[in-house]
């Protein structure tokens, strides 16, 4: 984000808000799309942010750092809308993180459907990261910082993170007892 | 897309494409939206504040405080009420301000912009969440420590904080949490961070905070350094300068630069941290009060 813009729209110039918005948004909502996984809320956090954004902005003390500042502000408007929606229903099987990972010989495919299943069953903690990640394609630093814990911590939770979809995809493919009487 | 008998690359690589696809988002009619309601929404203005907290001269010191200790008596005779100097602890009210709401004492609580107060030991501790900050604000107590800081979700660390503590013990090392030397006194408490390894130290030197005799340290610890390594750390890695519960034991990470004050509340020590981030702690530092 061009620094002259972010130091613009600090002092309250609306037109420099909206490039910047407009350059934003975008971004915005697919972060918060998949970590909320629900168009909706991530339309109403993205919204939030970025009335946010433009209140805060005076306190941003360097316009070089706008875009972690922006996107923690993002994050933080994702988690008010997760614990506003009760929306979040995992029905998944899990396995221990440890089970073996072959399933009766059988080559489970997954699907979409089944990432986001397993995905939807992350604490919002751990999607956080997991997009800011391989999404955004951010640096486990820069993560940490938007998050605003210490990278090992930020290390931790991706690797729990993939341990869990790992095991919940291997369960989602596993035939249920009734399949298997079937 | 792929098969689960396989690795975590392999899952990584499945995640990585699944959020790549196209989720059929529209931005630009959001931000429509939001700067339609942008012209109804003030921005939040970041107030101006004298710096207080920079060492006096005590003559200069004494004499401020026997005036302004003149004042309130000349101001109570002429109007009739009492009056209430805010930070100057010069003669501290026994309770919080009447418009003050009780600090929660559980975690993950959000703050409105607002005066906050909670009992430490015996000292009240009043601080106010200033009206230039919008939203985010969290704040917790227990019986050793207040904290309020501009990180939300309160799960997450960082952000900016102020922390009050009651000090009682001083690790020898902040990254070895297996040894302490006992601090019954602010002098002792104050020797006993100066002495402390484990970090870099600036100070102390001598000052006031909200009234009382502080004095004034600034630890760091490098980027490079890896807080993990603490012993005790845990996971969330960081150094410790004494102990206590989470950010009540003046905790902080590798990279943070604090600032602490060990403020002599009539023969207590309180320790009085602050740890930068975005958001301007001054005003909330100037509302500090500490009253036994």
């Amino acid at each position: 984000m061009d620094t002259d813009l972010v130091t613009r729209a600090q002092s309250g110039d609306e037109e420099a808000f909206a490039d910047m918005v407009y350059a934003v948004a975008d971004r915005f909502l697919a972060v918060s799309h998949r970590i909320l996984g629900d168009l909706g809320l991530a339309e109403d956090a993205t919204q939030q942010a970025l009335l946010t954004v433009w209140q805060d902005l005076p306190q941003l003390r360097d316009p070089a750092r706008f875009e972690a500042w922006s996107f923690r502000l993002l994050v933080r408007a994702c988690f008010a809308e997760g614990r506003k929606s009760r929306r979040w229903a995992p029905n998944l099987r899990l396995l221990s993180v440890d089970e073996p990972m072959v399933v009766d010989g059988t080559s489970a495919v997954v699907d979409r459907d089944q990432l986001e299943r397993a995905f939807r069953h992350l604490s919002l903690n751990h999607r956080t990261v997991v997009v800011l990640h391989h999404y955004l394609d951010l640096p486990l630093d820069r993560v940490a910082e938007i998050v605003g814990a210490p990278v090992g911590t930020v290390g931790s939770r991706l690797h729990y993170a993939t341990r869990q979809l790992r095991s919940a995809l291997v369960a989602d493919a596993r035939p249920t007892p009734r399949e298997v009487a079937q | 897309m792929t098969d689960v008998n396989s690795s975590d690359r392999d899952v990584t690589r499945a995640i990585r494409s699944w959020l790549s696809e196209d989720w059929h988002e529209d931005g630009s009619r959001l931000a429509g939206a939001v700067l339609d309601r942008v012209e109804s929404t003030p921005q939040g203005r970041v107030t101006l504040w004298p710096a207080r907290r920079t060492t006096m001269n005590k003559i200069l010191g004494f004499g401020l405080a026997a005036a302004a200790v003149v004042a309130v008596l000349f101001g109570s005779q002429l109007f009739g009420a009492p009056t209430r100097e805010v930070g100057t602890g010069v003669t501290p009210a026994p309770e919080p301000p009447v418009e003050s709401r009780l600090l929660p004492g559980t975690d993950c609580s959000e703050l409105e912009a607002g005066t906050y107060h909670a009992l430490v030991g015996t000292l009240t501790v009043t601080v106010t969440v200033p009206t230039s900050v919008s939203t985010g604000w969290i704040g917790s107590a227990d019986e050793s420590a207040v904290w309020v800081g501009d990180r939300g979700p309160c799960w997450f660390g960082g952000g900016s904080k102020l922390v009050v503590s009651l000090v009682s013990h001083v690790y020898t090392d902040a990254c070895n949490r297996q040894h302490t030397v006992e601090t019954g006194t602010p002098a002792a408490v104050t020797a006993a961070l100066a002495a402390q390894t484990g970090h870099q130290t600036t100070g102390p030197s001598d000052t006031s905070l909200g009234g009382y005799p502080a004095s004034r340290f600034e630890f760091s610890v490098s980027d490079s350094f890896d807080d993990q390594t603490c012993t005790g750390a845990g996971l969330s890695g960081g150094v410790r300068l004494f102990p206590g519960n989470g950010v009540g034991s003046g905790e902080f990470n590798s990279g943070d630069r604090v600032t602490v004050w060990v403020v002599d509340v009539n023969g207590s020590a309180v320790a009085v941290a602050t740890i930068p981030g975005d958001t301007d702690l001054d005003p909330v530092i100037d509302s500090l009060r500490i009253e036994p």
